[in-house]
């Protein structure tokens, strides 16, 4: 136990010298004040799929995706709810209808309390997706249909911008494109949540004049190659990069041309495949990072 | 209401299971069945019109249905099975998707 405990210590340890995540370059001109608490992201260790876990300084709790099974909910996101002292999903956010991004969400609804559920209203005909709408029906839980720009209640303390989708992109054949994007800012730190939003969509926000500028990009689309290219790095200018993957999924991810593009900008990054999950807490002006292993 | 829970059977074809189309991926195409196991196949396995959101029957030559459904996504992709959208069911589905948003938004 106790060797387990040190080489514990000595993976943070390694993963808080390679991020490099004090961010001493220019914030993003966030507006956000931050109060005496920390904001923590965890990016969960779901597997090929998406979930990530946000506790406000508040304490409030907003889970953003929820992997690709049902039991991912009791074996992996409500434990770590309840780890956080939390004892409700204050908002439930689908970022778009992909069984790999809601199987885990139907989960939480079918078992725990959730207040608000923040979804584009796609018409994916999926039955777990069926059942994740009749979840909320039968609830009676609040629905908030959201594209860019739609108000989001959370924590005045960080400031919550839906970046994406647009109108147009929702009911696309293509539904990675109409996946609700979310910016936090906390202080001078910030994190890009990207679903799975790949160029299209990209370039939908930077044609708005979004300021997509973040300290900390979660990767579109599990590292794809149809989500990452240095242009759009460029345009984030992340000081931490993650990619939420499976070990050996089919689709290849995270794509070797994305891993390029991050090495060549010299952006750090993190895996949930290779560390686990992936715990980022910010105080508003710096960020710590910590990884299951 | 659509007999999606049920296997399809004829004389001629061997079982299926009933699944839909739940995203695209360069050449790679994913079908949810309807208790959540997941299927990659490559996109050329299926009709050119195939859409993301159909319906579709997923057959294996000399497979069972529940054989079918052990060819799930952990196993990576499947040696080439028969993909046939179901225009009635899709259709059907749909139309319950729509009825659950106008549901939950009017509230």
């Amino acid at each position: 136990m106790l060797k387990r405990f040190w080489l514990l210590l000595l993976i943070v340890g390694l993963v808080l010298a390679s991020c490099n995540v004090d961010p001493a370059t220019p914030a993003p001109p966030g507006t956000s004040v931050p109060g005496p608490g920390v904001l923590k992201v965890a990016f969960l260790d779901v597997g090929q799929g998406d979930s990530i876990l946000i506790q406000a300084p508040n304490g409030k709790i907003m889970l953003i995706d929820g992997g690709r099974t049902t039991d991912l909910a009791q074996r992996l996101i409500l434990p770590q709810i309840k780890a956080w002292g939390a004892n409700q999903v204050d908002v439930l956010v689908v970022t778009h209808p992909d069984a790999d991004h809601i199987s885990g969400l139907v989960g939480v609804l079918e078992s725990f309390p959730v207040k608000l559920v923040a979804l584009t209203g796609d018409q994916h005909a999926t039955q777990i997706y069926e059942r994740l709408l009749t979840n909320i029906r039968d609830k009676n839980i609040e629905a908030l249909k959201v594209r860019t720009g739609t108000p989001v209640p959370f924590d005045p303390a960080v400031k919550l911008e839906v970046l994406g989708p647009d109108d147009a992109s929702v009911n696309q054949d293509n539904t990675n494109d109409g996946s609700i994007v979310i910016k936090l800012t906390y202080g001078q730190t910030s994190f890009l949540l990207t679903g799975d939003a790949e160029f299209a969509e990209n370039l939908s926000m930077l044609r708005r004049g979004a300021d997509v500028r973040s300290t900390v990009l979660k990767l579109g689309h599990h590292g794809s190659s149809s989500s990452t290219d240095e242009n759009w790095l460029r345009a984030v200018q992340p000081q931490l990069g993650i990619i939420s993957a499976g070990a050996d999924n089919p689709y290849g991810h995270p794509h070797r041309e994305v891993i390029r593009a991050l090495d060549n900008l010299g952006v750090p990054y993190i895996r949930t495949d290779e560390h686990g999950t992936v715990t980022v807490t910010s105080d508003g002006t710096q960020l710590r990072v910590t990884s299951q292993r | 209401m659509s007999n999606s829970n049920k296997p399809a059977v004829s004389s001629s074809q061997p079982a299926g299971k009933r699944g839909v189309i739940d995203q695209f991926e360069d050449e790679l195409a994913t079908i949810v069945f309807d208790d959540n196991e997941q299927l990659v196949v490559a996109r050329q396995t299926l009709p050119a019109n195939a859409r993301v959101g159909d319906v579709v029957t997923v057959r294996v030559p000399n497979t069972g249905a529940a054989d079918v459904a052990a060819r799930a996504f952990s196993a990576g992709p499947a040696p080439a099975p028969s993909v046939e959208v179901e225009a009635d069911d899709t259709a059907a589905s749909q139309k319950r998707v729509r009825d659950l948003l106008d549901d939950i938004f009017k509230r």
